[in-house]
């Protein structure tokens, strides 16, 4: 199938606005009279709240509202149903350093600030604990009354039957890896503006990944009717998962709009983004494989702690997804997996471009390494002879729809020219006495779409509406999907224009906003396929509508009508639309525009079809079939579709220094189908410049009193330009049968295979395997030395 | 962040405006990518600050070449520097500090004289210019000069020679005598090759003559000790020794002294443990290309 839209390089639709800075994001928006909110955070990392005296800060001129927990109330909220453990502000207790303990509205920023500085707050100090081991001991300080030993939630896998082929296995390797607490490092920090209309209805601009959730989430902790909340999410600038949840600051900006009736607008600090976090955990990783000498892996066993600081927030998914996701994307037929996820006295994580399964990939993938380097196998050999294909399902029962895990790896290794390189000796590569060359591959795969809503429900996962306007000119596509940066308003328009064969420009798209539709959000790699679908089922009926008002007028079949290049033509010889014209240019008289082609318009068409139905509407929807197994936690995980990648990393390692330059990365991505080539080779480079700066440098430090260090984009380091390498990507198309016109994701897989393949190439180049992430040069040089 | 501005437009009115504001807080501005992040920090709406972005004296905004070396503005910019073919071939120690420092857009509005004067121990120009042993030349408001050496300007961690009612007005880099061959570089250690702050920093600048002897050698240390440090016996035990012949005692003995005068501290950045290693062994790759 031959396309005219789809699949080309077309320019994003948000594009020149976003260039010419004219897109709005959250913070560019004002209202007269509006108020500016500040939050007053913990500055200790446990404590009971004995006292809280607001009246110097009530009394301040200026001030408009302060509130405690008393005023918001003791509803219980959070991501899972299950796991609802924070209230909008501390009731009795703080429990890490940037706790949200009050808010105050006033008339300026300046003004709120000196407010919060004004709220003396009297606390019993409590013991803390700010390491992930430790607070699962017996008689550590806890957190919650709930979370015995500070669990807050337990997984215990058992997939096949390790014990039964242990003793088959001829290579058993047992490694451990350990991250560090991370941060989004988006660009754009949170950024809310809550206002109440003249009928009490609540509306919230804010920077958010997920309006559909915050809806929800705002009705039900601010006891409002959810009919009465509506979310809108302005252009934002970059999103990667901390922005999926609902904070405190969405949660008091509405509270105090809705206390003194003005606007209430708050834009986090970066010291604030720390503070609130909502990013990658920090994970503690066991890993048993054994493998059989002919390369066949037999068996997985899998301890994974996460410490997710002080709240459950995404965590329990994250712990189930750091398990499942070893399911594929090789055949692995008996896998167990024991994962706990801690909290502690320290901000909480929570979701982050590759959900959960970014170390766990990390350190299966420099296993594999190492078990081919004792089987004397070629590591891309040993993996070639254990990946899946389309049509087999992983243990956990994860169906592979379509997999081109062999197209990508094959790809990777042929476009780098692995086989020469990675065959060298040292000595040719360019190594001296200062300066060693290694080159490792890596692979990695991840969900589509996750196929369950957060909260219980059989709800659609996307709807969406779309219009063609009243003179034919242009479709409008009404959607709750969130563009943050990735580019799905691109894909929705993409879509449109060619289900209803017009250009690109004739389709306006009208995105995240919860009044729009239903869309559950930026998040699980789920657009493209979701509001695809749904995108395409609209457009679809649009299409049908025009054609079938056409095909009366003419006298002809709809089927043997459609549209291309803007153009309606016959497939079945001439036909005289020459009625249809006519009607067109009496009701245009003066008009400039008018339409000469030899073949009917589109414009044309669509008039007619107004003329018959008045506007000409189309609805589309989808949510994912059941999926998964029946075992607990068998959602998490599950997909429509599963996207893969391969990668191969070539680094240069200082000797001295222990710096790592990382030359090159050769990767590819099997996306099912590319909607837009460059958008989904700009994601595949994203993910490449993240997991770089996960690899090398990024990690949040705290003091020995739990308080972040680095909260900033000068000592939290993420790649600059400078540190980028060169990147080769290729795309993988392998036509998946559940995603609209084949598509699948490409937004977090792309991130997997980048820690291992790097880590694999520093240890191929020093000999130095690395057990603690970030690969800082200190590690890399401490290493060497024990070597020695 | 509020705070009070003026702005003199040349050297008159800046020392009139250092004399009358003796008894206020003030600070400088040039570039203000140091203080801007300092003032966010602790915003102090009693401050004045004296900004010297519009001062068009060439004695604070040129490089200029003098009979015995050449003398920097304290205003040129970080990028000027690291344009300017003579000091590139002369002292490129210099020109690639400047190079490694910040960002480009940093680097824009970054000015040596800051560098020098907000006194860290991870400067990178000031580094550079303390294997100079460039010399500062200060104006107080009396209009009298009065001219140190860079090795003495740093007193501490963010703290200078400087008086309240002085400003630094000019550096002059010594001419390089009697040279042959120069061997001048800026060794940055970082996690990042951009925006970063130096874990350790060292830069030299070593002349030879002809029979590649070393006639004169300059080794400054960043980001090891509390201030900005002259390595001065191991730029000693150099002179006289062949440049391209050193054996690896010797290179040893070199990066030995070297670290004398290395005392690091632990933070965020880096431990002592790899500031001490790596300095080491940075040291001794100098004489290894």
């Amino acid at each position: 199938m031959t396309y005219k839209i789809l699949n080309t390089r077309a320019p994003r639709v948000d594009a020149i606005d976003k260039v010419t800075g004219r897109a709005q994001y959250t913070d560019d928006l004002s209202r007269p009279g509006q108020l500016y909110c500040a939050i007053l955070h913990s500055p200790i990392a446990h404590g009971r709240i004995l006292n809280i005296d607001t009246s110097k800060a009530e009394s301040l001129p200026g001030v408009k509202a302060v509130i405690t927990g008393k005023d918001t109330g003791t509803i219980k909220y959070g991501v899972s149903p299950a796991r609802y453990d924070e209230t909008i502000l501390c009731l009795d207790k703080v429990r890490y350093i940037g706790d949200e303990i009050a808010a105050v509205a006033a008339i300026d920023k300046d003004t709120a600030l000196d407010a919060i500085n004004l709220i003396d707050v009297e606390f019993e100090e409590l013991p803390y604990v700010l390491d992930g081991i430790e607070a699962m001991k017996e008689g550590a300080p806890q957190l919650h009354e709930k979370y015995k030993r500070n669990i807050c939630a337990k997984v215990n896998w058992n997939f096949g039957d390790v014990k039964s082929v242990e003793k088959d296995a001829d290579v058993v390797r047992t490694d451990k890896l350990t991250s560090q607490m991370q941060d989004g490092a988006f660009i754009e920090p949170q950024a809310i503006l809550a206002e109440v209309d003249g009928s009490g209805r609540l509306t919230m601009y804010s920077s958010t990944q997920a309006p559909h959730y915050i809806q929800r989430t705002l009705a039900m902790a601010l006891e409002i009717p959810l009919e009465k909340v509506r979310v809108i999410k302005p252009a934002v600038g970059g999103g990667f998962g901390p922005k999926a949840s609902c904070s405190t600051a969405e949660l008091v900006t509405c509270k105090l709009a809705m206390i003194t009736g003005k606007p209430v607008k708050m834009t986090f600090d970066r010291e604030q983004v720390f503070l609130h976090s909502r990013a990658r955990h920090q994970f503690f990783h066991t890993m048993t494989t054994g493998v059989k000498k002919d390369g066949t892996i037999l068996f997985l066993k899998h301890n994974c702690i996460l410490d997710g600081g002080a709240y459950a927030s995404f965590g329990i998914a994250t712990v189930y997804y750091a398990g499942s996701l070893l399911g594929g994307p090789y055949r692995l037929k008996h896998m167990d997996y024991d994962g706990y996820r801690v909290v502690t006295n320290k901000p909480t994580s929570g979701a982050q471009r590759g959900h959960g399964a970014v170390h766990a990939r990390a350190l299966f993938e420099m296993q594999l390494d190492l078990i081919a380097k004792e089987l004397g196998m070629d590591p891309i050999e040993l993996r070639l002879k254990n990946v899946m294909g389309a049509g087999e399902t992983t243990c956990n029962e994860l169906y592979m729809s379509s997999l081109g895990m062999r197209e990508c790896l094959e790809a990777v290794r042929d476009k780098s020219g692995w086989a020469e390189i990675y065959k060298l000796k040292k000595t040719k590569r360019g190594n001296n006495n200062h300066k060693a060359r290694g080159i490792g591959a890596a692979c990695g795969f991840f969900v589509s779409g996750a196929g369950y809503p957060i909260y219980r429900s059989q709800t659609y996962h996307a709807t969406v509406v779309t219009r063609i306007s009243e003179t034919g000119g242009f479709a409008i596509v009404e959607s709750g999907a969130a563009d943050i940066g990735q580019g799905s308003d691109t894909v929705l328009a993409m879509i449109t224009a060619e289900v209803l064969g017009i250009s690109l420009n004739e389709v306006k798209v009208k995105s995240g906003d919860s009044d729009l539709s239903v869309d559950l959000g930026a998040y699980s790699s789920r657009t493209t396929l979701m509001a695809g679908h749904a995108c395409k089922e609209a457009a679809e009926a649009c299409r049908d509508k025009i054609l079938s008002s056409v095909a009366k007028r003419v006298n002809a079949k709809q089927t043997d009508l459609y549209i291309e290049e803007g153009l309606v033509r016959s497939r079945k010889g001439e036909v005289d639309f020459s009625g249809i014209r006519e009607e067109f240019l009496q009701e245009h008289v003066g008009f400039t525009d008018h339409p000469t082609d030899e073949y009917l318009t589109f414009r044309e068409a669509a008039r007619i079809a107004f003329m018959e139905h008045g506007s000409i509407v189309g609805t589309g929807k989808y949510k994912p079939p059941k999926l998964g197994g029946s075992f607990k936690g068998a959602t998490v995980g599950t997909s429509p579709a599963f996207g893969c990648s391969a990668q191969i990393a070539e680094v240069e390692v200082d000797l001295e220094t222990g710096e790592v330059d990382v030359k090159k990365i050769t990767g590819s991505h099997d996306c099912g189908f590319a909607i837009n080539r460059t958008q989904v080779e700009g994601q595949m480079q994203g993910s490449m410049s993240m997991g770089l700066g996960e690899a090398l440098m990024e990690e949040i430090m705290f003091d020995n009193k739990g308080s972040v260090l680095n909260r900033n984009l000068a000592e939290y380091k993420i790649p600059t330009s400078l540190d980028m390498p060169q990147l080769d990507s290729i795309i993988i198309e392998t036509n998946e049968p559940n995603g609209p016109f084949g598509a699948k994701e490409v937004g977090e897989g792309a991130i997997m295979p980048v820690i291992p393949a790097i880590l694999n190439a520093i240890r191929d180049a020093t000999g130095v395997q690395i057990t603690e992430l970030p690969a800082k040069p200190e590690r890399i040089v401490e290493g060497m030395k024990k070597k020695k | 962040m509020k705070f009070n501005v003026v702005s003199p437009e040349n050297t008159k009115e800046l020392l009139e405006l250092i004399s009358v504001n003796q008894d206020r807080y003030f600070r400088f501005g040039a570039g203000y990518t140091d203080l801007l992040i300092e003032l966010k920090k602790q915003p102090d709406e009693d401050l004045t600050v004296i900004n010297l972005a519009q001062l068009t004296d060439d004695i604070f905004t040129a490089i200029s070449k003098i009979a015995d070396g050449f003398r920097i503005g304290s205003l040129v910019t970080a990028k000027r520097i690291s344009l300017s073919k003579d000091l590139q071939s002369n002292y490129s120690v210099l020109t690639e500090a400047a190079k490694k420092l910040a960002s480009g857009q940093v680097r824009q509005v970054a000015t040596i004289g800051g560098n020098i004067c907000t006194a860290s121990p991870a400067g990178d120009m000031a580094c550079a210019l303390v294997a100079l042993q460039a010399n500062c030349e200060i104006l107080n408001s009396n209009g009298t000069l009065r001219i140190i050496p860079i090795t003495d300007f740093f007193t501490g961690v963010r703290t200078t020679v400087l008086q309240k009612d002085e400003v630094l007005r000019s550096i002059v880099i010594p001419s390089n005598n009697r040279k042959n061959k120069i061997y001048s570089n800026f060794i940055k250690i970082g996690t990042r090759r951009a925006m970063e702050c130096s874990i350790v920093s060292l830069a030299y600048h070593i002349l030879t003559d002809e029979k590649s002897i070393i006639t004169h050698a300059g080794i400054a240390l960043g980001s090891v000790a509390p201030t900005i440090m002259l390595a001065k016996s191991a730029c000693d035990y150099l002179l006289g020794k062949s440049f391209s012949s050193l054996n690896p005692s010797e290179i040893k003995e070199f990066s030995q002294k070297i670290l004398e005068y290395a005392s690091p501290i632990s933070d965020i950045r880096a431990s002592a443990w790899y500031r001490t290693e790596v300095l080491g062994n940075v040291a001794k790759s100098i004489f290894e290309n």
